[in-house]
């Protein structure tokens, strides 16, 4: 989390145009997850991988570990749609039946099951493309670009530097906590862990208040006004975004839309 | 007949008790005059972030009053507004003043808030990140800062709005001392133009050095004031407040009784002073 974050500020693509990367993270993510074509799936994990790792920089060991993350998830998810249990004979591709009951894998299910899984890496790759190049008050800058109610982006704002605070005053607690032999036996970590819970809402919430305050102190009046970065679209990027999501849709037109799933 | 320079701000007999029932102030009265320098010194507890946000109407007394400008202070949005754009006020702990994603936006915060154009506010901020020496942190979050240059930030965010009185709750701790020379030379340049300065500080050698005017505090009340000379020289008094004493006195105590300075000269203030004295063959001044 953390270091996604660093790298978001931190990247070859950082000083292209939000609204670039952000159309260009959406519109394929869309793609990805309405035409449900394995091929396409496919596709735009190799194309999103690219664009992680030889045009934003990002050390392609770090963007595995990444996608690693909900492969564990997925794995479990895709078993349980690829494996068939029924009474009635199935055509089977391989399986075993005891009793009267037959179970395994079929052909539709290993397809349903791979297009499933691509699919879902996909959308995820769309995701960490975003996560990775572009910063948090980036995307909340082209969403208020695209109207999304100001409450909500405040929120989201405020929520976001708060789970640094916490974190911060987290890891403070645990340090001073560590270095006074609390976490030294089993029973002495219990109830350090149940201490710093305590302790960390009772902070949060003070810091919550000091923080209104503070914003009440430069006169803060019901909006977070602060200055807006100067960014240039750039025309070759959207013809390449353009070009891109375009073939993505012949792709998937060729290979008929949506006839899976 | 001697001038009195005016009193910007004052509190008056001020009492303060927080929810949970600890009396943080109990009847404080004070005057700050017009582009001086005040001090407020005291132990931890003694009262002096409370006061401090009494001075901008973050808090409101249970007692007593607060002056700005020679009339009590209302606490209706639009006058608050106008006070806070007059007085303003520098947090202790620069963690729960920052909010924005970058150190630029950040500073921008309080200035848009004062109504200003896009460009005007675009131009202070280059102004305030060049005199603090953070240009190059500009794009930079406030969470990856350290904590030395989030205090810097949180200085800039408040001199953007260019106040007629600045509150810095303790503007040194936690700086390098050079940075901390940066910030004194800063305020000294502010203060030359006419701002008036308070600033709470642990720092007794910087106190001492560099205010015009001292209030020490202890709980929740102010025990005595005067000039820095008088305040570090009364012995009983440090005492009690549990202060330790600028190691310029010390020293100037020192060469008094063995006769390199002349018994009936003030203590020097600064470094400098004590080295021209003796140089100078201990002429007064
Ligand atoms: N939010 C709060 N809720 C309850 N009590 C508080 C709160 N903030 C401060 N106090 C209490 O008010 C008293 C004065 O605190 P204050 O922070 O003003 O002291 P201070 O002089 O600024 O100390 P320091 O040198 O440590 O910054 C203390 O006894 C403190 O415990
Ligand atoms: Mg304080």
């Amino acid at each position: 989390m953390l270091r996604i974050d660093q790298f978001a500020y931190e990247n070859r693509l950082r000083s292209v145009h939000p609204a670039e990367k952000f159309s260009y993270a959406v519109l394929t993510l869309t793609i990805c997850l309405v035409a449900s074509r394995p091929l396409i799936s496919l596709a735009i994990i190799l194309v999103m991988g690219g664009s992680i790792v030889l045009q934003a920089g990002i050390p392609p060991k770090f963007y595995i570990k990444l996608m690693l993350v909900p492969m564990v998830f997925l794995l479990v998810g895709v078993l349980t749609v690829a494996l068939q249990v029924s009474r009635v004979s199935l055509p089977l591709l391989w399986g075993l039946t005891v009793w009267n009951l037959n179970a395994g894998v079929t052909a539709a299910s290993l397809g349903l099951a791979a297009n499933l899984f691509l699919k879902s890496l996909g959308a995820v790759s769309c995701l960490y493309f975003l996560a990775l190049t572009t910063p948090v008050l980036e995307i909340i800058w082209v969403m208020k670009k695209a109207k999304v109610p100001t409450l909500f982006l405040e929120l989201m704002l405020l929520v976001y530097r708060f789970i640094f605070v916490l974190m911060e005053t987290a890891s403070k607690i645990y340090i001073s906590q560590a270095s006074r032999h609390g976490y030294a036996s089993l029973k002495a970590s219990y109830s350090s862990i149940a201490w710093l819970a305590a302790n960390l809402f009772a902070k949060s919430y003070c810091h919550a208040r000091q923080l209104f305050a503070a914003l009440l102190a430069r006169c803060y009046q019901e909006e977070l006004k602060v200055l807006e970065m100067p960014y240039s679209l750039s025309r070759k990027n959207i013809a390449m975004v353009a070009l891109f999501e375009l073939a993505l849709l012949v792709l998937a037109w060729r290979t008929g839309v949506g006839a899976a799933a | 007949m001697v001038l009195l320079p005016e009193v910007i701000l004052e509190a008056v007999n001020v009492e303060f008790a927080f929810p949970g029932g600890a009396r943080a102030l109990k009847g404080v009265s004070l005057q700050i005059f017009q582009s001086k320098k005040t001090a407020i010194i005291g132990p931890n507890g003694a009262g002096k972030t409370t006061l401090f946000q009494h001075f901008n109407g973050i808090l409101r007394p249970d007692g007593g009053k607060i002056r700005f400008a020679g009339r009590d202070i209302s606490y209706q949005h639009a006058s608050l507004l106008n006070l806070r754009k007059n007085v303003g006020l520098v947090f202790q702990d620069p963690d729960t003043q920052l909010f924005a994603g970058n150190v630029q936006q950040e500073i921008s915060f309080g200035p848009l808030n004062l109504g200003l154009s896009k460009e005007e506010v675009r131009c202070r901020v280059e102004q305030v990140m060049s005199a603090l020496e953070i240009e190059e942190l500009k794009d930079k979050p406030t969470h990856y800062l350290s904590y030395g240059m989030k205090k810097r930030v949180a200085l800039a965010a408040v001199l953007a709005m260019q106040p007629l009185v600045l509150i810095c709750d303790e503007p040194t701790s936690w700086l390098d001392s050079r940075q901390t020379r940066r910030i004194v030379d800063f305020f000294q340049k502010i203060n030359g133009q006419g701002v008036t300065i308070i600033f709470s500080t642990h720092d007794v050698d910087l106190a001492y050095t560099w205010a015009d005017y001292i209030y020490v505090m202890k709980e929740g009340a102010v025990i005595e004031s005067g000039a820095p000379e008088n305040i570090f020289q009364n012995e009983a008094l440090l005492k009690e407040a549990e202060l330790t004493r600028p190691w310029l006195v010390d020293i100037g105590q020192i060469l008094k009784k063995m006769g390199y300075l002349p018994r009936e000269t003030s203590l020097p203030r600064t470094k400098e002073e004590l080295y021209h004295n003796l140089m100078d063959g201990v002429c007064p001044r």
